[in-house]
């Protein structure tokens, strides 16, 4: 088949990948009657159309499958650690020596010592012990809420934003997926939830910045009304000049328009 | 390139799952699922044995953790497993088995606002779905992942194990393979 020497090319043409020369290189082609365009738009048609062949979505038994093989892994691995079983060889000598009483009062004073030891800890090592391990807990809600974002389903992304509320308000990259979700999420409410997690981090300048950037980015009544409660609720008086621009739009809703229009006042 | 101190990135969190934290396989889980049910699907246009597939995925994932290196991306090792997976369903499979679901056939027809009539130029889905079908796993594996998947031909050659000019050959060919079956097709309707 002669096309089959430019196969790269037309592949390339079919992603809408190719260069520029390859593009001049295409036309060419087609102009000397090298490349039959009506072949290549059959073949574009069908590349397109493969495009469009529905698929269902998976059964929820999928996910109850997934999650009875890894506790069933999790329980195989703790099972084959020997640790259990070494410690239980270590104790039984310890267990036996208690029937001497010179040595069962030698022990009994050594975790007297290990007991008192551990209450004059200075405060500062706990309190080290308790923030790292705080730290750790909101790592593990952040990696929770940025997967859950990137869910499907919008239920489990209005979960990830209530996770958001559980993560410190000085978290930047919590703030920068919250902002995303707001622009770029597909669901009405998911977007309103976000405009309300965002505002509970309004003593950040990125964050009032971004809320301020998203209003000209967003097209639903709802969100524009949520945008609009923010800005009064943190006095960003910067938002003034992208609800200007808003109003004047000629097709917007009259209440939104409504709306806008006693912002605008209340912000100046 | 995914950056490594993120620990939310796909090689980090398979990085974790190597070392032991396998409870991080979960978040694996929820962000690819549902490609990879789309995948084996358009495979198999069957979903019990994509639902099937996809825990096979992840069993293999766990059973060879240990070889993941974070050299490549993870996505891109994912699917060379889903794709060694197919290959082997279909070595395994009766003929029968692994035949078009004629059933979701009539459901992809019913849907199609452009079947039946295709006189005016447009591809029905069930036509497409059928010259799919005939295509071998090998070729319908790259135009999937070339299609759907949003890979870029350096990615499918990674995970066909072959060369970039390679896989656009193989894309070529299938489509024009895939032509070809809808040409005829139609000769044996108008018959």
């Amino acid at each position: 088949m002669k096309h089959e020497d430019y196969s790269e090319l037309i592949t390339d043409y079919l992603r809408g990948t190719l260069s520029e020369a390859g593009q001049q290189q295409f036309r060419m082609l087609v102009e000397e009657g090298r490349l039959d365009i009506s072949e290549i738009i059959e073949l574009e048609k069908m590349y397109r159309e493969l495009g469009t062949i529905p698929v269902p979505e998976p059964g929820s038994q999928m996910h109850q499958r997934f999650y009875a093989m890894l506790d069933q892994e999790t329980a195989a691995m703790e099972a084959s650690s020997t640790e259990t079983g070494k410690t239980r060889d270590w104790l039984q000598p310890v267990i036996n020596s208690f029937r001497s009483p010179g040595l069962a009062w030698a022990l009994g004073m050594l975790l007297v010592g290990l007991l008192a030891g551990d209450l004059f800890t200075p405060f500062s090592n706990r309190d080290d012990k308790i923030e790292r391990l705080s730290s750790e807990v909101y790592q593990m809600r952040e990696i929770l809420m940025i997967s859950l974002l990137e869910n499907d389903s919008p239920v489990e992304r209005l979960r990830a934003v209530n996770v958001s509320h559980q993560i410190p308000a000085a978290d930047t990259r919590v703030a920068e997926a919250l902002l995303n979700t707001l622009n770029n999420d597909t669901n009405i409410n998911v977007r309103i939830a976000a405009v309300d997690a965002l505002v509970e981090r309004g003593s950040s300048a990125f964050v009032r910045q971004g809320l301020v950037s998203s209003i000209s980015r967003q097209e639903s009544p709802l969100v524009q009304i949520a945008l609009a409660d923010a800005m009064i609720e943190l006095q960003e008086r910067s938002a003034v000049g992208q609800f200007r621009l808003l109003l004047e739009q000629e097709t917007m809703d009259p209440n939104v328009r409504h709306k806008l229009e006693n912002t605008i006042i209340a912000l100046l | 390139m995914e950056n490594l101190l993120d620990p939310t990135t796909d090689n980090v969190l398979m990085m974790k799952v190597k070392n032991g934290d396998i409870d991080r396989l979960g978040l694996l889980f929820e962000r690819y699922h549902h490609r990879l049910f789309a995948f084996f699907y358009r495979l198999t246009a069957r979903r019990d044995v994509s639902e099937d597939l996809v825990q096979g995925v992840f069993e293999r994932i766990l059973k060879y953790r240990h070889s993941f290196s974070d050299q490549g991306s993870f996505s891109s090792w994912l699917f060379g497993i889903a794709r060694n997976l197919h290959i082997d369903y279909c070595n395994n499979s009766r003929p029968a088995d692994i035949a078009l679901d004629e059933a979701h056939l009539d459901i992809i027809a019913a849907e199609s606002p452009d079947s039946p009539d295709h006189s005016d130029g447009n591809l029905s889905h069930l036509l497409v779905r059928r010259a799919l079908e005939k295509l071998d796993p090998d070729k319908k594996q790259v135009l999937i992942l070339s299609r759907y998947e949003g890979f870029k031909y350096r990615e499918i050659a990674a995970i066909m194990n072959c060369s970039e000019a390679a896989v656009k050959v193989r894309v070529f060919r299938a489509l024009n393979e895939m032509k070809e079956t809808i040409t005829a097709f139609r000769n044996q309707e108008r018959l």
